[in-house]
């Protein structure tokens, strides 16, 4: 019992993390880009699953990874997106035996009839974060994200063909590109709005 | 229904497909990352319509019901919505960050090194967010500590022990599949009772492809058990191994064909080999 606590508590030192790193990588230097691109397929798999912490689930699936890979010193025998996700498949799986904590804290606060106010705070801590999140973009990516969705839905498309134009860049590339800057953006404001909503759980509870 | 259609990407989203087809869908979503790019552009775009709330038409209706159902796609809409907000200010008043300039591929390139920097303070970011799970489920665990359903709570609670004594391994037993032969006999696979997956290395006699897909066939019924996603080959000589896990739970003893597509240079996949299989449980 001992050991299952000392295996379940295991947290990765920065050696652990650089291998999982590495070992993501497959031989290639991507500079985490790699990393962050499973975790955020990761957290969308969770989120789709409708597991109230995807993100959670995620850092818990790639901690397991890291420590097998702490523990036997290579996982060869499977690609890395395969292996991240047999144990995504088990995570996942045992997260369905949690108590289903936000499920009950939400039905609370519907019970005292704080619906609307809660989901009006939400929208504004989000547009909050989402500003203070953009201010941490490089100029070009914040100038594209912002350009690309400055649309109305009739002009959409013609508004981006000029701006890939302007651009020097495909249509597809720049799909591509606004997509992955709209995920950095996603996976930042959702980190800011948990700790938003963590200070002011904190004050509330004083 | 194609497997990356519009239509069947919706019923995913909504949940709606069979359990086995979603299944499918969840694994590409994490290993093949051209299926993964696709549908995360599906899905923004879906719920970039629905933040705008310009469209009426009865596939949004579907998808509202999905989106009060989901914490998931209600974070994704609050952000959708924010972030047109956020376009539409900078459109409107000139002033702001929406406004900059987008500058040309050839004038950006000192800009890489912020966006370096931006990578690495993320990295840092999700190493911290690993170290920090424990901490985020005492807290919400806390949360929980003050409501009314205390003992709802701990008899989740029990069941959540319980979960952890017993904890699910893996277990994989690993068999190479030489190339198949006119004559030959099919190949036996020896699986102890406690296995959860099988790993078969199938052997192709071909350097031509770089990507594979693999499905399992019901010999006796010629039902199809299961389907990969896209699967890398490794080079072995002038062969190429293939590594296909299978779930040990689609089998039984009995008679199996293991047939696997290779993409040519030209896109199109085609059969580069058909493996058969004597699977034994013990």
């Amino acid at each position: 019992m001992a050991r299952a606590n000392i295996k379940r508590d295991w947290q990765p030192d920065k050696t652990a993390f650089d291998r999982l790193l590495a070992w993501l990588d497959e031989g290639t230097e991507s500079r985490g880009e790699r990393y962050l691109e499973i975790r955020e397929r990761l957290v969308d798999y969770f989120g789709r699953r409708d597991c109230p912490f995807p993100e959670d689930l995620a850092d818990e699936t790639l901690n397991r990874v890291a420590r097998r890979l702490e523990e036997t010193g290579s996982i060869d025998d499977v690609v890395p997106a395969r292996y991240c996700y047999i144990v995504a498949k088990f995570v996942f799986l045992e997260s369905l035996r949690r108590p289903r904590q936000v499920e009950l804290v939400a039905q609370n606060a519907e019970a005292a009839g704080a619906q609307v106010a809660t989901e009006r705070a939400e929208n504004e801590r989000t547009f909050a974060c989402l500003e203070r999140c953009l201010q941490s973009c490089s100029i070009a990516d914040r100038a594209l994200i912002l350009d690309y969705y400055q649309t109305t839905s009739g002009s959409a498309r013609e508004n981006r063909r000029q701006l890939a134009q302007r651009l020097e860049v495909t249509a597809n590339s720049l799909a591509i590109r606004a997509c992955r800057i709209r995920g950095r953006l996603e996976a930042c404001v959702r980190a800011c709005v948990a700790a938003a909503t963590y200070r002011q759980n904190s004050v509330s509870s004083e | 229904m194609s497997a990356d259609s519009d239509e069947y990407l919706f019923r995913y989203i909504l949940r709606d497909l069979p359990e086995g087809e979603a299944e499918r869908l969840d694994e590409r979503s994490v290993t093949d990352e051209a299926f993964a790019q696709r549908l995360r552009d599906f899905e923004n775009d879906l719920v970039d319509r629905y933040a705008r709330e310009d469209a009426t038409d009865e596939s949004l209706n579907r998808f509202e019901q999905r989106v009060r159902d989901s914490g998931y796609l209600r974070n994704k809409v609050q952000f959708a919505r924010a972030l047109q907000k956020v376009s539409m200010h900078g459109e409107t008043d000139g002033t702001g960050a929406a406004t900059a300039p987008v500058l040309s591929i050839g004038r950006r390139r000192w800009l890489e090194v912020f966006a370096t920097a931006a990578m690495l303070l993320l990295v840092a970011t999700g190493y911290l967010a690993l170290r920090t799970v424990s901490l985020r489920e005492d807290v919400a665990r806390l949360q929980v500590e003050r409501s009314a359903v205390e003992r709802q709570k701990e008899q989740l609670q029990r069941d959540l022990e319980g979960a952890r004594a017993t904890p699910q391994r893996l277990k994989t037993v690993t068999d190479r599949l030489p190339p198949p032969r006119r004559g030959a006999d099919e190949h036996s696979l020896r699986l102890p009772s406690d296995t959860t997956e099988v790993l078969l290395q199938a052997v192709i006699e071909s350097s031509e492809y770089e990507t594979f897909w693999a499905s399992l066939q019901d010999s006796t019924s010629g039902q199809t058990l299961w389907r990969s996603g896209d699967v890398s080959g490794t080079a072995d000589g002038a062969n190429r191994i293939v590594q296909i896990t299978i779930p040990v739970s689609l089998l039984k003893s009995g008679r199996y064909s293991l047939d696997v597509s290779g993409k040519t240079g030209a896109g199109i996949f085609e059969s580069a080999g058909s493996y058969p299989l004597r699977v034994m449980l013990e």
